[in-house]
């Protein structure tokens, strides 16, 4: 083979792998915030699958389908209702005992938020004290999964875009409650 | 040197017989050292970078990690409890298998889609051969003559002959399969397909997928128990254990565990299943017999313990 050949050879190897494959880093983020009120009242917010958009302050509107059943989907349009950047989700699981879900991104842009192979969870407890507690946590992997990611595409990036978006919903969630309603 | 050698050998031989887990924490970089007789953490180590795989010798004198990240591999003297080499793997070491004599070590790399060989005497690498796209899961037969990879991006597994490396087969899979596991008898072949939600089952014989069972969302690895024909298989976005029946290859029980299960292997003596969770940050005890959680041993942060990481076994 030519060695010109060879390393087109090569180069049609390795393309389609780092095309399809992940890093074998996956992150996480896990924030909780303490609530005014109790578990049933906080739960009674955020319940509905598709609730996102009266506790998150990015969240201008949402989309649902399918309701609480697993399988349900959301398209949650970020900061306009009619303009705005969406990103799609899907339910993974539903404990309305427990007061928790799951869901998992199915589509967004990764110039709205660069993750891929999102899945988070939110869920209320007893804080024991008459007041709640939210944790919301989810583990995903960067957008670029070669080796040497760019930068906007990189662990950094994923995580602090996360974050941002834990903080916002969670503060919201607190203030609502803020006067113990 | 004899002298030391014996006095090597001799504290081998006086080691604790308790199993110990040892556990990869990837936000630590860190392992945990699991003391199963008294459920609890006795120690933490210091390993690499984001460290994943493990790979405990059967009679407890060595472990081993990859550290995907630093891109290397972290040798542990058990008994001392520390680090004695690193390794540096190519560009992305994650699956890591040792040969049931103890030589030589493979370690895959994901991102160079090839397989190291390390020589656990020289601690050093003395080959490397190539296998699919992204291998991910790897394992020995318990004779050691056959090794098994799980090629993620090409949704298959390679059978490779341990004296040549040569590629003796290629068995398509699910999609994207990760964990693979051999069952205590050689005979059977455990692929999990993260992408679509199943375990492959493959004769180790005729190299033959003969059974494909549904799972839970994203399954990553699997254990046997031979005495309840039992396969146990973590399901990391569902946050479950999945049990099949092997003798019907039916899921007969899910049970709920603390968060984004991934490692997962038999105790010795076949009384538990240990759980490694990424998101729980511990391991949870599954009783073979009833199927219950019994236990739940708190680890580091992003436990995830993928390989076969208890020792001392038979």
């Amino acid at each position: 083979m030519s060695k010109i050949l060879k390393s087109l050879a090569v180069t049609l190897l390795l393309t389609p792998a780092l095309a399809l494959a992940h890093g074998p880093s996956r992150l996480k983020v896990e924030k909780e915030v303490d609530v005014n009120a109790p578990p049933a009242k906080v739960w009674g917010l955020l319940k509905d699958f598709c609730a996102i958009e009266k506790w998150h302050p990015a969240v201008a509107k949402c989309t649902g389908s399918g309701g609480n059943a697993v399988g349900a989907t959301r398209e949650l349009r970020l900061n306009d209702p009619n303009t705005g950047p969406t990103i799609d989700e899907e339910l993974l699981k539903y404990d309305d005992a427990k007061m928790f879900y799951k869901y998992k991104i199915t589509k967004v842009d990764p110039a709205v938020v660069p993750v891929a192979n999102y899945a988070s969870q939110i869920q209320v407890e007893d804080d024991g004290k008459g007041g709640s507690r939210v944790t919301w946590k989810g583990g995903f992997y960067r957008v670029d999964p070669t080796n040497n990611p760019k930068k906007g595409q990189d662990d950094e990036a994923a995580t602090s875009a996360i974050n941002g978006i834990y903080d916002a919903g969670l503060g919201k969630i607190k203030a609502l409650f803020a006067g113990g309603k | 040197m004899p002298m030391v050698a014996l006095a090597a050998s001799l504290l081998m031989q006086s080691s604790p017989a308790a199993p110990f887990a040892y556990v990869t924490n990837q936000g630590d970089n860190t392992i945990s050292v699991v003391d199963l007789a008294q459920n609890k953490s006795i120690a933490t180590i210091k390993v690499g970078e984001k460290p994943a795989g493990v790979a405990a010798a059967a009679d407890n004198s060595r472990v081993y990690v990859t550290n995907p990240v630093g891109k290397t591999v972290s040798v542990i003297d058990p008994a001392a409890q520390k680090v004695i080499a690193t390794i540096p793997a190519g560009s992305g070491p994650l699956g890591i298998a040792l040969h049931p004599s103890g030589n030589p070590l493979l370690v895959a790399d994901w991102y160079d889609d090839r397989i190291f060989v390390i020589d656990t005497r020289k601690l050093a690498v003395t080959r490397t051969f190539p296998t699919g796209r992204s291998p991910s899961g790897i394992a020995y037969n318990s004779k050691g003559t056959r090794v098994y990879v799980t090629n993620r991006d090409d949704n298959n597994l390679a059978v490779f002959d341990t004296r040549s490396y040569k590629q003796l087969a290629l068995i398509q899979t699910g999609k994207a399969p990760f964990g693979v596991t051999v069952s205590p008898d050689d005979k059977t072949l455990y692929a999990a397909n993260v992408q679509n939600n199943s375990i492959s089952i493959i004769d180790a014989t005729t190299l033959k997928v003969t059974a494909t069972v549904g799972v839970q969302e994203f399954p990553y690895a699997s254990a046997v128990d031979p005495v309840h024909q039992h396969l146990f298989v973590t399901n990391q976005h569902d946050d479950t254990v999945s049990v099949i029946d092997l003798r019907t290859n039916t899921v007969i029980k899910t049970l709920d565990v603390s968060g984004y299960p991934e490692g997962i292997m038999l105790e010795p003596g076949g009384r538990r299943v240990a759980v490694a969770n990424w998101f729980g940050d511990q391991l949870d005890m599954i009783d073979t017999e009833t199927l219950e959680i019994t236990q739940s041993i708190k680890t580091g942060n992003g436990s995830r313990a993928f390989g076969l990481f208890i020792a001392p076994r038979e």
